[in-house]
């Protein structure tokens, strides 16, 4: 048969090459974010420039959160913990854009498709803050005190649903102070009126009242009362459960963490040095930082292997001045020559359980 | 709905009101206010009501250029002196029946001159406390964000502030000569760092709250964090400014005047009449009551002023830390 060849076909297999090559990107950066990822941090950096002398110059960075890497599945709920002082603070306002991250990427596959949150401008960002919202740690602070508690809770809805009418807004707060544990008609009352824990049930509720898919809480319930802690977590896990809601849990009380979290991820100065499923990290902790932790916690959990409390030697470095290589080796009881040249990275070392330390296995 | 202002502002006022030191101090600033405001009817050489010959109701004394004519009948001010009216017939006389507050060398009423020095005061008070708090006020927003602007007008407020206010307050008046204007310029040259200093300060500390970065997280824009989270929580640090500032150049005024930097006489001042009564009591034939009566007006206005600073900053702030540091 004749091959039947019209001028222009070159043209248009060229264009369909390149087309091509365009895909195969597209397709990658949905690949690096899988779908059943709602969240991908990918080497997250956020360094603060430290000014100072006579003419204001930088003289320091400070490396609050140094390359952080994990995954958000929908539903469930990521428990961060780590010293004081780890960045853990810094890791949430970079993700949800309190602060511009230095490098690194924060890829939210919401239902509007992919995209990298980390890029976007003031503008840009709107549109996606209805979909993460935030906990605050003090309940003090997080409420204006000059505004209403019903106030408060619309004030996101006046932001992202203009097209909502009066009476819906309305009852709406209504609804949310009801899924949130309090009465309605606290909504005239002023945020002074309340105690600690129904102020956190009121951040919550201002948290939920764009539907938001992923909520980062940042302490939620250090500032509280032992006996209201409780309430405030399980009322949390319900609202989980009713709403399908998405959890990155900052804490630095492993018992909540283990108590509400499905993974843990431990930091170390700005580092993630381990990350795995609740149950696997708490009981089978393989980092010797995390061993250090979680044996300093006093657990009547019969589950828990009986382990000698690992007491640290040493002071943190400070983010100002981190050590070369792996950052915990100014006060690793394992460490070896090898930890100062190298950043150690995270190696799945089985069920999905990461740990940032090659020496994992040496006993100590 | 009962909103935040009445129900806060009226715990506050139910708390004060049982404060009798509070209500003392805030009925002297009125007595204050009244007297700078109806000193003509209090002393004065023009009647306060008068019958003219064409029989309409004249108010002579509130004119400022009343003329003189015969009325069919008048009703004049207790005391027939205003600051400048000499009376020949009584030098450096003591207080008395004629006198309440004496006279002084060349025959002014002392009486008379007080009064009138409270109007020298609060006008002086009242605009240099407003233009200072409007320049601050917006100085100070701009400072509390970081910023180029922001670096440079810190770095001029802190040298405004390093500098003794006196000082400054002494090089202004010598450049520009003495006058009521002059007085109030200086000041507020001498004040405006200080407000904006402070509004500044408080503007960060209420942006590093976290309900401002609640705000931040819903997607407000900054005017409308501005306007809908800032402002409302700085009233009260507003309303404590003010005072503060009025309280600072009232005594700069009066400072001033000691000094004869101040309002130019024979308009009187208070610290012009204490100044003009210490030559005299220096060079021996001392007339105690040329500064005794300006003296105890001044510490009755200035702990009355202070009372009520205090009072107010302990009521609006339940933690008892007081909001502005004099
Ligand atoms: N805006 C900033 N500018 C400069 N340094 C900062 C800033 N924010 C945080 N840091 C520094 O970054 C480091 C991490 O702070 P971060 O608040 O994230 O810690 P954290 O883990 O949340 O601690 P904590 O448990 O006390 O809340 C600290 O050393 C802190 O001093
Ligand atoms: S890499 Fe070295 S220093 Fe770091 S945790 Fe492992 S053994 Fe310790
Ligand atoms: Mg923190």
């Amino acid at each position: 048969m004749e091959e039947i060849k019209k001028p222009g076909v070159d043209l248009i297999t060229e264009k369909l090459n390149r087309l091509e090559g365009k895909i195969d990107r597209i397709y990658k950066f949905f690949e690096e974010t899988d779908e059943e990822n709602l969240l991908t941090v990918k080497d997250l950096k956020m360094y603060f420039p430290v000014f100072g002398g006579v003419f204001s110059t930088q003289v320091a960075t400070v490396k609050a959160v140094d390359g952080v890497s994990f995954k958000v599945k929908k539903g469930e709920t990521i428990g961060v913990v780590g010293e004081s002082g780890c960045g853990k603070t810094t890791l949430g306002r970079a993700i949800i854009g309190l602060y511009k991250p230095t490098a690194g990427k924060v890829i939210f596959n919401g239902q509007t498709g992919a995209v990298d949150l980390a890029r976007l401008d003031r503008g840009e960002f709107k549109p996606y803050r209805k979909d993460i919202q935030m906990i605050f740690q003090d309940p003090y602070a997080s409420l204006n005190p000059r505004m209403s508690v019903g106030e408060i809770i619309r004030e996101p809805m006046d932001i992202h649903n203009p097209e909502m009418s009066e009476r819906e807004k309305l009852d709406k707060v209504k609804w949310l102070l009801n899924k949130c544990g309090l009465r309605e008609e606290q909504s005239a009352r002023y945020p002074h009126e309340f105690s600690g824990g129904q102020r956190q049930r009121v951040g919550i509720a201002r948290a939920l009242a764009t539907n938001p898919e992923i909520i980062i809480a940042d302490e939620p319930v250090s500032a509280l009362d032992v006996s209201i802690q409780a309430q405030v977590i399980n009322l949390m896990m319900d609202l989980q459960e009713e709403f399908g809601l998405t959890y990155i849990f900052i804490a630095h009380d492993l018992a909540i963490v283990k108590h509400i979290s499905t993974r843990i991820a431990v930091m170390y100065l700005g580092n993630l040095v381990e990350i795995g499923d609740a149950d696997e990290v708490y009981n089978n902790a393989k980092h010797p930082y995390s061993r250090a932790l979680l044996s300093a916690v006093p657990q009547p959990d019969p589950e828990r292997k009986d382990k000698n409390r690992i007491i640290l030697e040493g002071d943190v470095p400070t983010p100002l001045n981190k050590p070369s290589g792996c950052s915990f080796r100014t006060r690793c009881p394992i460490a070896k020559s090898e930890c100062a040249a190298k950043i150690p990275e995270l190696k799945d070392t089985g069920n999905g359980h990461m740990v940032a330390c090659p020496f994992w296995k040496t006993e100590f | 709905m009962e909103n935040f202002y009445t129900l806060h502002y009226s715990n506050c006022l139910n708390k004060l009101r049982k404060d009798y030191l509070f209500i003392f101090s805030a009925l002297t600033l009125f007595f204050f206010l009244a007297l700078a405001i109806f000193a003509p009817l209090i002393s004065g050489v023009n009647p306060i009501i008068a019958k003219s010959k064409d029989g309409s109701l004249k108010f002579p004394a509130f004119n400022s250029n009343p003329g003189t004519e015969n009325y069919k009948w008048a009703i004049y001010p207790i005391n027939p002196y205003d600051e400048n009216k000499r009376d020949i017939k009584c030098f450096s006389s003591p207080p008395g029946k004629k006198h309440f507050f004496g006279t002084d060398q060349i025959g002014r009423d002392v009486f008379a001159r007080v009064i009138y020095g409270t109007r020298a005061i609060m006008k002086v008070g009242f605009y240099s406390t407003f233009f200072s708090m409007i320049i601050g006020f917006f100085i100070g927003f701009i400072i509390a964000w970081d910023s180029i602007i922001a670096t440079v007008f810190r770095l001029i407020i802190s040298i405004f502030n390093t500098l003794p206010p006196f000082l400054l307050l002494i090089i202004v008046i010598t450049l520009n000569g003495r006058s009521l204007e002059n007085v109030i310029i200086a000041i507020v040259i001498s004040r405006w760092g200080y407000v904006a200093n402070a509004i500044g300060n408080w503007c960060k500390y209420f942006i590093s709250m976290e309900f401002v970065q609640a705000a931040q997280i819903m997607g407000r824009k900054s005017w409308q964090i501005f306007i809908k989270h800032l402002i409302p929580n700085l009233t009260e640090i507003f309303l404590i400014l003010i005072l503060v500032t009025f309280s600072f150049s009232i005594l700069m005024e009066v400072s001033l005047s000691f000094l004869g930097l101040g309002i130019k006489p024979p308009t009187p001042s208070w610290g012009t009449l204490i100044a003009e009564s210490w030559d005299q009591i220096i060079s021996g034939d001392g007339a105690w009551w040329m500064a005794f009566f300006p003296c105890i007006m001044l510490a009755i206005l200035f702990v009355s002023l202070n009372i009520f600073i205090e009072k107010l900053n302990f009521a609006f702030n339940p933690e008892k830390k007081m909001l502005i540091k004099k």
